[in-house]
Order: C-alpha cells, then sequence, then structure tokens
C-alpha cells in the first residue's frame, strides 16, 4: 500500500515533466513540406478553382501552407487542423463537405440511388424469372427454337458451341 | 473580307431555321418538294459555315486586329500554327467552330443515307437544323435586337446580357484598329490542348446523329431497331473522339499543368465524361436491342440522356455556371443556353412517353445468368457513375440553392465513390463475354471461369507476398480493407478472360482450316470485326487500370527546398530511390513573349547516375502568367516527375517538388489500344452489314 | 432515368404513366431550376439600394482589439464595410486612404469596419501595422460576411447609410475623391432626412 503510494507520488511529477518537455517549443520538429503538404491536400484553394493548397502556387496558399506548419509544430493532428480551418474559413475550404447536415447527401444520395438501382433491377428480373418460369421447365427437356426470335440466336445459345459454328460459318462462305 | 463572313454567317442562320421549318411541314404534308428543298438548305448551310470558318481562319493568320476576336486570341508574336488553331481559343471561335461541326456531320449524314431512309430523314435535318440554329444564332448577334423590347420592359440587366452579346459574334469589328493583340492563353499553346479541343467537339456533335435518328423513329413510331443500325457506326465515331478528347485532356493535364497527375474530377472535364459514360452505356444496351428486341425504351433514354448531357457539356464549359470563384464574363449565353436546354429535355421526354406503346419489347428476359442481366447491371454501374459524377459537380450549387451553404467537392469524393463502381465495372467487363444470350448454365460457366479466376487469385497473392501491402480505404470511411492487390487481380482476371476469347476464337480457325495461328487471328479480326474490336478496347481498358491503380495508390510525391549541390531523395514503391541534386538555374531561349527558366538536376537511382532532368518555368510576359513545366523521366515501370516550384536569390535555392509515378504510362498505351479497338469496330465491313440486315429483317418495322 | 423501364415491363395502364411523366419531368424541371440558380448574377452590386445583411465581428487591433462589432448597434450611423486581404494587391492602394477617411470623418458619426477576408490573423496584423490602420478590423469567421454580401473578390467596400441601406458597392480599389465624395453625400442626406 505504502510502496504504491509512493510510485504515484513519484508518477504525478514525471508526467508533467514528460508533458512539459514534449510539448515545449524546442523539442517539436519543426514539420516537413511533405507533412505539410499532406494536410494541405485536403483543403482547397479558396481564390482559385479545382486546386488544393499543396498544389497551389498563390500567395494565400503559400501563407497557409506556413499556418498548416505552425499548427503541425505545436502538435496538433491533420482531423484538427482541417477543422481550424473550416470554421475559421468555412466549409467550402475542405476539398470534400464534412459529413454533417445537408452535406451528408453528397455521400448519402449516390448510395441511395445505387440501392434503387439494384432494388429495381433486382424487381424486373423476378417479374421476368417468374412469368419465364415454366418456359425454363420446358427448355430442360429439349432444345426447343426460341419464341419469337429469329434463328441467329441459337448460335449463340450455348458457350463455345455458338463459336465454332460462327467461325466455321465463315469459313463456309469462304470457301 | 469580315463582313463577308458575317453575312455568311446570317444566311446560315436563315437557311438552319428555313431548312427545320420546310423538314417538318414537308413531312406532315407529304410534299417531297419541300423536303428536298429543306435537305438543298441544311447542305448549304454547311458550306455556308465552312465558308464563315475560312475566312475567320484568314483574319487569324493575317493578323486582322480590328477583327475583336482576332485581337483577343493572337498576337504578332504568336507563330502561325498556333494563330491557325486559334480558331478555337475562345467563345465566339469555339461556338462557331462547334457549329461547323456540326453541319459536317449533318451534311454527311444527308449523303449517305438519304437514298435508304427516306421516312426518317425529315426528322433528322429538323433536330439538326434547329440545334445548329440555336448555336449560330449565339454568335451571330441577332439576340441583342432583343435588347430593346427588354429595355422597354424594364428588365434592365436583362437587356444589358443581351446586349453584351455583340462581343461574341466573331466577325464583330472594333472602331479602330489595335497595334498587336492579346495572344493566346499560355495554357494552350500545347499540342495536346491544340487537337484536344478538337477532339473533345467531334465527339460532342457526332452524338447528334443518333440523337436525331433516335427522335425521326420516336416522332415516325418506326421503332425497330433501324435507327440503331443506321447510326450503329455513328454513334461509334463520337465515342471514338469524345474518348481521344477524354484522353488528350489527361495527357495535356499530365504533361502541362504540373500537379503530377492527369484528372482532376473538375466541372469541365466531368463535363465531357458525363455523356462518355452514358455513350459507353448506350453502346452495350444497344446490342442486346439488336439480338433479343429488348430494352427499347432504356435504349431511347440512353440516347436522350447522352445528348443532353453533351449540350449540357457545351453549357457547363461555356458558361460558368458551376464555378463560383472564376467570375466569366456575364453574358446572355447562360439563360440563352438553358431555356435551350429545358425545352429540349420537355421535348424528348414527353416524346418518349407519348411512344411507350410502340416501344414494347419483344422478347423477354430468360434467364439471370445471361449476357443480358450481366448488360443490365452493367449499364446500372455505368449510370451509377454517372449519377456520381453528376451529382458532385452540381452539389455545389444544389448546397448554395437548398441550404444556402457553400461548399466544394473534391476529387477524394469522385475517387472513393467512383473507384469501387469501376473496379467492379472491370470485373464485369471480364464476365460478360463468357455469357451467352438468353441463358448460361451453371456448370460451363463455372469451368470458363475456373481459369480467369485462379491466374486472378494468384496474381493478388503473389503481388502481396511480393510486398504490395497497400489497402485501399472503404469510402466514407477510415477502414483499410481492400488490399490493392485485389485491384491488379481484377485486372488480371478480365485480361485472361478476354485474352481467351481471342485464343478460342483463333484456335477454332486454326483447327478447321490449317490457317497459321497469326493468320487465323487476322481473319478472325477482320471478319468480326465489332466483336474483336470491342475485346480489344476491353484489353485497352485493362492496361488504362493498371496505370490509374498504380498513380492512385502507389504514388509518391516529396516537396524539398535546396542549395546549389545539394540533393534530395524520393523513394518509389516500386524500384528504389532517386537522388537529385541541384546543379543550377538559368534563364533559357524561348519566344519573344515568354521567359523561361530552367533548372538542371542530376539524377541517380540506387547510387548509380542515370541522368539529368530540366524542369523549367515559363512566364508569359503580356498574360502575367507563369507556367511550370515538369521534366520527366519515362519508363515502363513508372514516371520520375520533376516540377522548380520557386526560387530564391536567383536560383541560389529553389524549391522543387518531384513525383514517382508507377505504371502510368499504361493508362497512354491502354488508351491507345483503346482507340485501335474502337476504329477497328467502326471500320466499315461490307459482310458484317449484310449479315446484321439479315439477322434483323425478320423483326424490322414496316414503315407506314 | 431508370423510370422508363418499368413501365416497359407492365402492360400500359395510363394512371402510372402519367405519374412517371410528372416524375420525369419534374426533376427536368429541378435540374434546370438548380442550373437557373447558378446562372444568376454572382455580384454584390444587385445588393445596392437594398437593406445590409447584417453581419457580426470581433475586431483584432489596436484600441478596439476585442471590442465586438455589429450592424445592428450601429444603426442609426453611416457604416463604411470593407474587405481586404493581406495578400491581396489592390487593396494596398486604398489602405492609406481609408485610414485618412477615418481620421477625417470619425467624429462625423461615421464607422470604418474592415473585413479581413480569408487571411491569416498574424499576417493580416502585419499587414495593417504596415499601413498604420486604427480603425476597426476583424476576421471574418467563416467567411460569413463575404458570402451574406455576396462578394466577388478584395477589394469589395459597402456604403451603408443610416437606416442600414447599402447605398454604394464598390469592387475593387477607392480613389480618394470618390470616397471622399460618398461619405459627404451620405451625411449630406442625412442632413436633408
Amino acid at each position: 500500500m505504502n510502496k504504491k503510494r509512493r510510485y504515484f507520488g513519484w508518477l504525478v511529477p514525471c508526467i508533467i515533466l514528460t508533458v512539459t518537455v514534449a510539448a515545449s517549443p524546442v523539442f517539436a520538429q519543426q514539420p516537413t513540406a511533405d507533412e505539410i503538404n499532406a494536410v494541405a491536400k485536403n483543403l482547397s484553394c479558396p481564390t482559385c478553382t479545382g486546386i488544393n493548397v499543396a498544389d497551389c502556387p498563390t500567395e494565400t496558399c503559400a501563407q497557409w501552407r506556413a499556418k498548416i506548419g505552425e499548427l503541425l509544430a505545436e502538435g496538433k493532428s491533420e482531423q484538427e487542423i482541417l477543422d481550424y480551418f473550416a470554421a475559421r474559413y468555412g466549409d467550402h475550404v475542405l476539398q470534400v463537405p464534412p459529413k454533417r447536415g445537408f452535406f451528408v447527401l453528397v455521400w448519402a444520395l449516390p448510395v441511395i440511388a445505387l440501392l434503387f438501382g439494384l432494388a429495381w433491377l433486382a424487381y424486373l428480373m423476378r417479374g421476368w424469372a417468374i412469368r419465364r418460369a415454366p418456359v425454363t421447365v420446358e427448355s430442360v427437356h429439349g432444345d426447343q427454337a426460341p419464341r419469337g426470335v429469329s434463328g441467329q440466336l441459337s448460335d449463340d445459345a450455348s458457350l463455345e458451341d455458338g463459336y465454332l459454328k460462327r467461325v466455321q460459318q465463315d469459313l463456309e462462305k469462304l470457301s | 473580307m469580315a463582313n463577308i463572313g458575317y453575312v455568311a454567317l446570317l444566311l446560315a442562320l436563315v437557311l438552319a431555321l428555313y431548312a427545320t421549318v420546310a423538314a417538318l411541314v414537308g413531312a406532315r404534308r407529304r410534299m417531297p418538294e419541300l423536303v428536298m428543298s429543306a435537305r438543298n438548305a441544311a447542305l448549304t448551310v454547311t458550306g455556308l459555315l465552312t465558308l464563315s470558318v475560312v475566312i475567320l481562319e484568314y483574319l487569324l493568320i493575317l493578323g486582322d486586329f480590328r477583327t475583336l476576336y482576332v485581337a483577343e486570341v493572337s498576337n504578332r508574336a504568336m507563330p502561325v500554327f498556333f494563330k491557325m488553331t486559334a480558331l478555337w481559343g475562345s467563345q465566339a471561335g469555339s461556338l462557331l467552330f462547334w457549329s461547323w461541326l456540326m453541319s459536317l456531320f449533318g451534311g454527311a449524314v444527308l449523303l449517305r443515307k438519304w437514298g435508304k431512309m427516306r421516312t426518317l430523314m425529315p426528322y433528322v435535318i429538323a433536330v439538326t437544323q434547329i440545334t445548329l440554329f440555336f448555336f449560330i444564332s449565339l454568335i451571330s448577334g441577332i439576340w441583342t435586337l432583343l435588347a430593346v423590347p427588354l429595355e422597354a420592359l424594364g428588365l434592365t440587366s436583362g437587356a444589358q446580357l443581351l446586349a453584351d452579346m455583340v462581343n461574341i459574334n466573331p466577325f464583330h469589328q472594333l472602331g479602330f484598329t489595335p497595334a498587336d493583340g492579346n495572344g493566346l492563353n499560355p495554357l494552350l499553346r500545347h499540342w495536346g490542348m491544340i487537337i484536344h479541343p478538337p477532339m473533345l467537339y467531334l465527339g460532342f456533335v457526332s452524338f447528334v446523329i443518333p440523337y436525331a435518328f433516335a427522335i425521326a423513329a420516336l416522332v415516325t413510331r418506326q421503332t425497330g431497331d433501324l435507327w440503331i443500325r443506321a447510326t450503329r457506326r455513328w454513334t461509334l465515331v463520337a465515342w471514338l473522339f469524345l474518348s481521344m478528347g477524354l484522353l488528350l485532356g489527361g495527357w495535356w493535364a499530365y504533361g502541362v499543368l504540373g500537379w503530377g497527375g492527369y484528372w482532376a474530377w473538375d466541372p469541365v472535364e466531368n463535363a465531357a465524361l458525363m455523356p462518355w459514360l452514358t455513350g459507353t452505356a448506350f453502346l452495350h444496351s444497344v446490342m442486346i436491342q439488336e439480338k433479343r428486341g429488348m430494352f427499347k425504351v432504356w435504349n431511347m433514354a440512353l440516347i436522350i440522356m447522352t445528348y443532353s448531357l453533351v449540350i449540357f457539356g457545351t453549357f457547363l464549359t461555356r458558361s460558368g455556371v458551376i464555378s463560383s470563384v472564376h467570375t466569366f464574363a456575364q453574358s446572355g449565353i447562360g439563360p440563352l443556353f438553358l431555356i435551350f436546354i429545358g425545352l429540349m429535355f420537355i421535348y424528348s421526354v414527353i416524346l418518349l412517353f407519348e411512344r411507350l406503346d410502340s416501344l414494347k419489347s419483344e422478347n423477354e428476359l430468360d434467364s439471370l445468368l445471361s449476357r443480358e442481366s450481366i448488360f443490365l447491371l452493367q449499364n446500372l454501374l455505368f449510370l451509377a457513375v454517372f449519377f456520381v459524377t453528376f451529382w458532385g459537380t452540381i452539389f455545389p450549387v444544389v448546397s448554395e440553392l437548398v441550404a444556402r451553404q457553400k461548399a466544394i467537392v473534391g476529387p477524394p469524393f469522385f475517387n472513393q465513390v467512383n473507384g469501387p463502381l469501376l473496379a467492379a465495372l472491370v470485373v464485369l467487363m471480364g464476365i460478360a463475354p463468357l455469357m451467352p444470350w438468353r441463358r448460361a448454365s451453371v456448370q460451363k460457366l463455372v469451368r470458363l471461369l475456373l481459369w480467369p479466376v485462379v491466374v486472378g487469385l494468384g496474381v493478388t497473392a503473389a503481388l502481396f507476398a511480393l510486398g504490395l501491402r497497400n489497402f485501399a480505404i472503404l469510402p466514407g470511411t477510415q477502414l483499410r480493407v481492400l488490399p490493392v492487390s485485389l485491384f491488379y487481380g481484377f485486372a488480371a482476371f478480365t485480361a485472361v478472360v478476354t485474352l481467351l476469347e481471342y485464343w478460342r476464337g483463333t484456335r477454332a480457325r486454326h483447327r478447321s482450316t490449317g490457317e497459321g495461328y497469326l493468320r487465323a487471328l487476322w481473319t478472325l479480326l477482320g471478319r468480326n470485326r465489332r466483336r474483336y474490336g470491342g475485346y480489344l478496347i476491353h484489353i485497352g481498358v485493362i492496361m488504362m487500370a493498371l496505370g490509374v491503380i498504380g498513380t492512385n495508390f502507389f504514388q509518391s510525391e516529396t516537396q524539398r527546398n535546396l542549395a546549389v549541390g545539394e540533393s534530395f531523395t524520393i523513394t518509389s514503391t516500386l524500384t528504389g530511390d532517386y537522388t537529385l541534386t541541384y546543379e543550377g538555374l538559368r534563364s533559357l531561349p524561348a519566344p519573344d513573349d515568354v521567359s523561361r527558366t530552367g533548372a538542371t538536376l542530376s539524377v541517380s537511382r540506387n547510387g548509380r547516375n542515370i541522368g539529368e532532368l530540366h524542369p523549367t518555368h515559363d512566364f508569359f510576359i503580356p498574360q502575367e502568367q507563369p507556367m511550370t513545366i515538369p521534366a520527366m523521366r519515362y519508363s515502363l515501370i513508372e514516371d520520375l516527375y520533376v516540377i522548380v516550384a520557386g526560387w530564391e536569390d536567383g536560383g541560389a535555392t529553389a524549391t522543387f517538388k518531384a513525383f514517382v509515378n508507377p505504371l502510368v504510362n499504361w493508362l497512354w498505351i491502354g488508351g491507345f489500344i483503346f482507340i485501335l479497338g474502337t476504329a477497328v469496330a467502326a471500320w466499315p465491313d461490307p459482310a458484317e452489314d449484310r449479315r446484321l440486315a439479315l439477322a434483323s429483317a425478320p423483326r424490322r418495322t414496316v414503315p407506314a | 432515368m431508370n423510370l422508363t423501364e418499368q413501365v416497359q415491363t407492365e402492360t400500359t395502364s395510363p394512371r402510372r404513366r402519367t405519374v412517371w411523366l410528372l416524375v420525369a419531368l419534374g426533376l427536368v424541371l429541378a435540374f434546370v431550376a438548380v442550373l437557373a440558380f447558378g446562372l444568376r448574377p454572382k455580384t454584390s452590386t444587385v445588393l445596392q439600394g437594398r437593406p445590409a445583411p447584417d453581419f457580426e465581428l470581433t475586431a483584432f487591433n489596436g484600441e478596439f482589439n476585442g471590442q465586438r462589432f455589429s450592424l445592428q448597434d450601429m444603426r442609426g450611423q453611416i457604416v463604411v464595410l470593407n474587405f481586404w486581404a493581406s495578400w491581396c494587391v489592390e487593396c494596398d492602394k486604398e489602405m492609406p486612404l481609408l485610414e485618412q477617411a477615418w481620421n477625417d470623418y470619425r467624429d462625423q458619426g461615421v464607422w470604418l469596419i474592415g473585413v479581413d477576408y480569408l487571411d491569416i490573423d498574424s499576417e493580416g496584423l502585419a499587414y495593417l501595422d504596415r499601413f498604420g490602420t486604427t480603425y476597426p478590423n476583424g476576421p471574418d469567421i467563416g467567411s460569413r460576411i463575404f458570402q451574406d454580401y455576396q462578394c466577388t473578390g478584395v477589394p469589395e467596400t459597402f456604403f451603408i447609410d443610416r437606416e442600414g441601406m447599402i447605398q454604394h458597392v464598390q469592387i475593387g480599389p477607392l480613389t480618394q475623391p470618390q470616397l471622399y465624395g460618398l461619405l459627404d453625400r451620405l451625411l449630406a442626406a442625412e442632413t436633408e432626412g
């Protein structure tokens, strides 16, 4: 018990010391251009079109990159830096809208549309499958000529054979 | 001279309108002479627009700066070649060029198909000529006439917009002759940018042909596949040009813009991609209609969408409706375009609904395991990619309109959402050729799929074992679940399927004729161009996929500020370390209006010297516009791509950005094969034409 | 777009078809409406003669540091709202003019407010120091003010009268006669009224 408490007694100053040392500017590493660009890629240049802050040659973007460097040196994470820029300059400086409020629709609508499309396709195919069912049974019994379709289709109706037939037809025409 | 050009333009305008009206009245009242006169008027429009284009070219080469357009886009210092290409350097010229190309296609189709499709022709004339009328009207200055009545009605801003349209007449004369012109936008002085717009425009305008035939088929209720067979090759040609336009655009961006990539999903690029996506879906699904008489409504809807997207794309690039920051010169073009698009959409949709009864399917789907159902799924995926692209492109406007919040939808969105859809398409591309029409038996399919699947999984495992351990992020999350090597596995799977198709055909020929394998392959290609051209396209797509995966997942990039003599290292994911040493900066000889600075970097890979790179920085003096031209070291494995981003103290120190783009050249090689395949598929083949005609003869709708 | 496929499979029911037609037309019209909105004139001059949107700004320079300003609170006084940024070259021309006008008109019930647009605070403050600017300036948090005033860029200046109406919008840098002329006009209008 006693021993444990003594350890705790040391623990607290130790933690404080490590935190202060780690947080002090002396130990904070100057971020490299690559580290800055990695964050800047997620911001779009506010005064030009279609270019991100990492690739943008304007004065504004140079200032922003410097600011990103500053924030990185303070130990901020990428997300914290992006949040800072979004709060300070508006959501439209982000390359992709944040996932909240109306902006969720950017992501949600394509997913909804795709699911809707797939559901539709399934519905259509099921309808066909049900109506086709008797025919499918028949076709198991014999290789009937397809209904209402020109004969050319039967060439393709089986796999390789269709090919060989086609090729053979070509050859017959040749000779 | 300019006056002659302008008069030709006005005459073309009047004749286009006349041709539309005459064709429609002639068809309704059954007056063949009137239709004939419409045809002649339409051909004359082509001639007149040609004259206008020739005159504008003449003025550009001559350097007639009294003509506003010439003064805007050219100057004395420009070489003649650039003066000529300045025809499509800006708004007015582009629109004239666009109209001219469309009139050429319209004229060509009249000459080629006149005898064969008498009943459809009047409506084909009407559709192409009304479109031409609209486009010519934009540059003819006639809308300025409306400015006065609008002003009288108190609509001052509207009147102003229309009055300003006098400036987008390519033959507009200034009151004085400037000493020199402004010169062409520096970004456009690259041969990639010189052929890119004409290709794109050709792709855009040639889609008017299938659209016009589709509308004609709807109006006349000849909704069999007559219109599809008549326009099959035209559609392929349109698609060919559009594909080339897109590829060249990417190549230009890669070689000129200096950000290390080739596709940025910006609105202008998306504008060209969207009709390509729906057009690709159309090209595939018409095959079902030809073979099985199914999906007629669907095909109509697809071609209507494709052409609407062509017009929408032109509108996007010409009006600045999406880009919120760039203030495009406000002009009446935007609103007029909008009215045109709106009317076109509404007319097409209503017409389609009116004719639904005559578009009944002749067959139904037999089985879920059939080529038809795979095509349906493929269509759905293409439409999904289209929808994502469309939604991402217009979302900023929607967000501002509905939520009053500005937003930007950048490349990460498109990559994350479209990426998996495109990967799924590559897989489908592998399965589809194995699927027979109507119905497949499971055992056979398993047998056919066995090897491709084994190879695909083998490639995935081998690459993973070899150290390709990156994982792709699941869209919308931070989950890294998909090993990137799996994408290569997909590509390998599809490649094996496609090559096996060639192999089977060739072997069959070889066995039955005793032809040598190469000769057998050649005849196979020649005898069934559409099929094997299509497979060639598929192989091209797989190669392109290699490049896309390589650059998306394995690109490395670094930026450093260096003093002369210092060096930096960039690590390639595939080959090792490149070390670049800054040797110095000097100014280089350049055209009069450009100040060019080049840096020299010596490059070594894994310690071995492999040469020098010279990235340059061009400053265009009159436009005060800088441009960074990358220097590259190409190979089939990867490109080393370097730009000089800036320098201090006359070059004592300089900042460089370097990229390693793995497999990027497969994108261009694949693109070339893709184009080749399209050309093979589109090449006229009398034998196949006859076969197609015979095959579909029993189902041809008899003209009423 | 997939809509049409549906109809094909069913034996045609006219009512269903009408519904689908209306859905399709609705989508087309919505699309056209979005585009029309995208085409609206994107310039702040449309605000001329209209009530000025309210704004809130916390000053970050000199004697006003930390002080909150809102248009609401300045009702009854003339407000000149100037948008600028440290990276804006054109702004250099008018910054000394604005400071001079502040000194000349401050006592007559004129507020000059600078809105620092898309700027790094430290850069903005250094820029103000360079011109010895003393009137209140503050960062545009979230670029809200810029958006509400439908600005097209910097510099842009709005002249707001005592009733809170925007009397003039200046896009691009001001000249001295223009600035003083406008201020005198606004002051005179008030004494008459």
